[in-house]
């Protein structure tokens, strides 16, 4: 789908993900510790290596009253840092131009307003996203935790 | 399907009184329990990979994964009978803000709560 490296030898393609992704999409997601619900592999964007190798995923979900996330984006360890994640990001993004959410931690903020997304209010939040967000900030406000959790906002793409 | 296992900190007071919680309450064989100390205990943490001077977090072993901290936690709720599966939808709050409570608690548990006494 897409080529993972400015040099001559790609170091990874974007691929749709198939029935034998499937525990490794649920493997590198839990290690990420990210929620691990709602993992079907049919809805999932890969990043694999020449040799097969996989390397990290995202998925694009859907929510019952019809919000789209950006979600479940993870990389093995020995990838991070090399582009992965920007690579998997751009083509859900390229392939869902209409209105999405996020949620991620504080620092990862900047990142994805380079993708377009914005923080927005508990006001501005659907309904799911405002439950996750208050019960994080119970948690966040225990354990005194510097991070707390982001929902951000797309809005659609002009070709959307 | 083999059992699933908690390992707990058998020297604490919260952690026993846990797994006394959760016995009566969860599906019949669904999970065993083992304290960290045990031999059983010991040679499953070596399974997961885990040092054994390292006794500070629940451990659920679960068709060969290991699970630590609250994701642990909440995954043994799974086990029990309703309406305790419903915890399990904590999961979906990320580790970075899950953990950090699971560890105030687990490390402030035998000033909280106390130790077991030596047998």
């Amino acid at each position: 789908m897409t080529s993972g490296s400015k040099q001559s030898a790609p170091a990874f393609s974007i691929q749709l993900a198939r029935p034998e992704h499937a525990s490794k999409i649920r493997n590198l997601i839990l290690r990420a510790g990210i929620n691990p619900t709602a993992l079907k592999w049919e809805c999932f964007l890969i990043a694999i290596t020449p040799h097969g190798e996989f390397i990290g995923c995202g998925q694009i979900k859907s929510h019952s009253d019809g919000t789209m996330e950006l979600a479940s984006i993870a990389v093995e360890l020995a990838w991070r840092g090399r582009g992965v994640a920007r690579a998997i990001i751009d083509s859900l993004l390229a392939s869902n131009p209409g209105e999405l959410y996020l949620m991620c931690q504080s620092s990862l903020g900047p990142l994805y307003e380079k993708f377009g997304f914005h923080a927005i209010s508990e006001t501005e939040m659907p309904t799911y996203f405002r439950r996750v967000s208050k019960l994080a900030g119970v948690l966040a406000n225990l354990a005194k935790a510097g991070e707390h959790l982001l929902v951000m906002r797309r809005l659609p793409t002009a070709n959307g | 399907m083999a059992k699933s296992l908690i390992l707990y900190d058998g020297n604490c007071v919260l952690c026993n009184r846990s797994v006394q919680f959760l016995q009566p309450r969860q599906k019949p064989g669904a999970i065993e329990y083992a304290a960290q100390q045990t031999e059983h205990g010991k040679s499953a943490l070596k399974d997961c990979g885990l040092d054994k001077r390292r006794l500070d977090m629940l451990v659920l072993v679960e068709n060969g994964r290991c699970y630590l901290r609250s994701t642990a936690a909440l995954r043994a709720f799974r086990y029990l009978h309703f309406p305790w599966p419903l915890l399990f939808s904590l999961i979906i709050v990320p580790s970075f803000l899950r953990d950090p409570v699971y560890n105030l608690i687990a490390h402030n548990r035998y000033r909280w709560f106390g130790r077991m006494p030596r047998e």
